[in-house]
């Protein structure tokens, strides 16, 4: 979580203060740009390109509200730039304003929303959910890899999904 | 209670014999169960969990560089349109006279910025009354895309004076009605029709910056 000194030192254009935005979301903005892209090169350079742009509009940030869905917007829209950039250079007969986003775009709030869940978990427990998730190690090979007993990896695992569960319930509900 | 351990050991992956009974019977599990497979799947996917290799650091380095062509307040920033039109008319005429073959009195070479980061080039001058003769040639610089220019600017400190655009980048003969020396750093923009009259943020090719050439 930013405290609000830093976000009214970010509102004044420190880049202290912009480094300490990038610290806490740049997971989550290349979640979102990598995710809508799909080309690791593309969403890095979209990712300094939101922080640029968010450090540039610094002065319309109100620092009294949660800088989260803010910077998710600038991130989105970085992504498109980006991508219809891309567009222009691949086909430049087309109309690329009027061409419609492909669907990866469409699933890119979730990524955000699930990968600022998974910085709210412990590093430990963030380790385990990647090793079994990202990794695609059962609990026993996870616990090989992480030189951990199987009751510690059952317990983190049960402990972080229980969390992302709780955390991401207005994703179920959403679509329930 | 037993809804929270459920729903874990589903995201989780794990085997959920003991939870069957619930499952079958609880209607808010069931209603969650399709987007909670869907979230368990979602997991696997790298954008989650690969990382960005740049940095901090590397965000604040451009930012130092934005800091020196952002709208600061301070009327020597740029020129009046008017006036600098003027300027490189003047010039313009002036510098019919240059022989073409006379070497250049200066040359800065051009990197790529972090929108065109293979592009490089150069800008060569001839001083004339008033001003400069430029002559920029790229190399690994595409067209602008329709809508959009190039734009080359002489910079000192925060001041950006703008010596021209062009949509074809390989090269490009510009006038530019200030001494060179007064603005030692240089910057190729690409700029869009938005009518702002700052350099956009989006730096193509750009000099050995020189910090103290304010």
């Amino acid at each position: 979580m930013i405290p609000g000194r830093v976000r009214r030192r970010f509102r004044a254009g420190d880049p202290d203060a912009v480094r300490a935005f990038y610290e806490e979301f740049q997971r989550a903005v290349f979640a979102v740009t990598f995710r809508a892209l799909g080309d690791r090169g593309l969403a890095e350079e979209a990712v300094q390109a939101t922080f640029l742009q968010a450090w540039q509009a610094s002065s319309r940030y109100d620092p009294e509200r949660d800088p989260a869905p803010w910077l998710y917007a600038i991130a989105r829209r970085a992504a498109i730039d980006v991508y219809r950039r891309e567009r222009r250079h691949d086909e430049s007969g087309d109309q690329p304003e009027m061409a419609a986003l492909p669907e990866t775009f469409e699933s890119t709030w979730e990524a955000w929303e699930i990968r600022l869940s998974l910085d709210r978990l412990t590093g430990e427990e963030r380790a385990v959910v990647r090793a079994i998730h990202f990794l695609g190690m059962s609990q026993r090979e996870a616990a090989e890899f992480l030189s951990l007993p199987i009751g510690t990896i059952k317990s983190r695992s049960h402990r972080a999904h229980r969390r992302l569960a709780e955390m991401l319930s207005h994703l179920e509900e959403a679509s329930a | 209670m037993i809804c929270d351990d459920a729903r874990s050991a589903l995201l989780g992956g794990e085997a959920v014999a003991q939870f069957d009974a619930h499952l079958a019977g609880c209607t808010d599990c069931q209603a969650v169960l399709p987007e909670l497979e869907h979230l368990r799947r979602s997991l696997a996917d790298p954008a989650l969990w690969e990382e960005s290799s740049r940095t901090a650091d590397d965000l604040v380095a451009a930012i130092g560089h934005r800091r020196h062509v952002q709208s600061m307040p301070g009327s020597r920033r740029r020129w009046p349109i008017g006036v600098a039109a003027v300027l490189v008319f003047a010039v313009g005429v002036s510098a019919l006279a240059i022989v073409r073959h006379h070497p250049a009195d200066w040359t800065v070479p051009l990197v790529g910025a972090e929108s065109a980061l293979g592009a490089t080039g150069s800008v060569a001058g001839w001083n004339v009354d008033g001003g400069n003769r430029l002559v920029l040639e790229t190399s690994g610089l595409a067209a602008a895309p329709p809508g959009e220019v190039y734009e080359l600017w002489f910079m000192s400190g925060d001041e950006a004076f703008s010596a021209g655009t062009f949509t074809d980048p390989g090269r490009v003969q510009l006038m530019i009605g200030v001494a060179r020396r007064e603005y030692p750093n240089v910057l190729v923009t690409l700029e869009s029709a938005d009518g702002d009259p700052a350099p956009s943020a989006t730096w193509v090719l750009w000099s050995t910056w020189d910090e103290e050439g304010r």
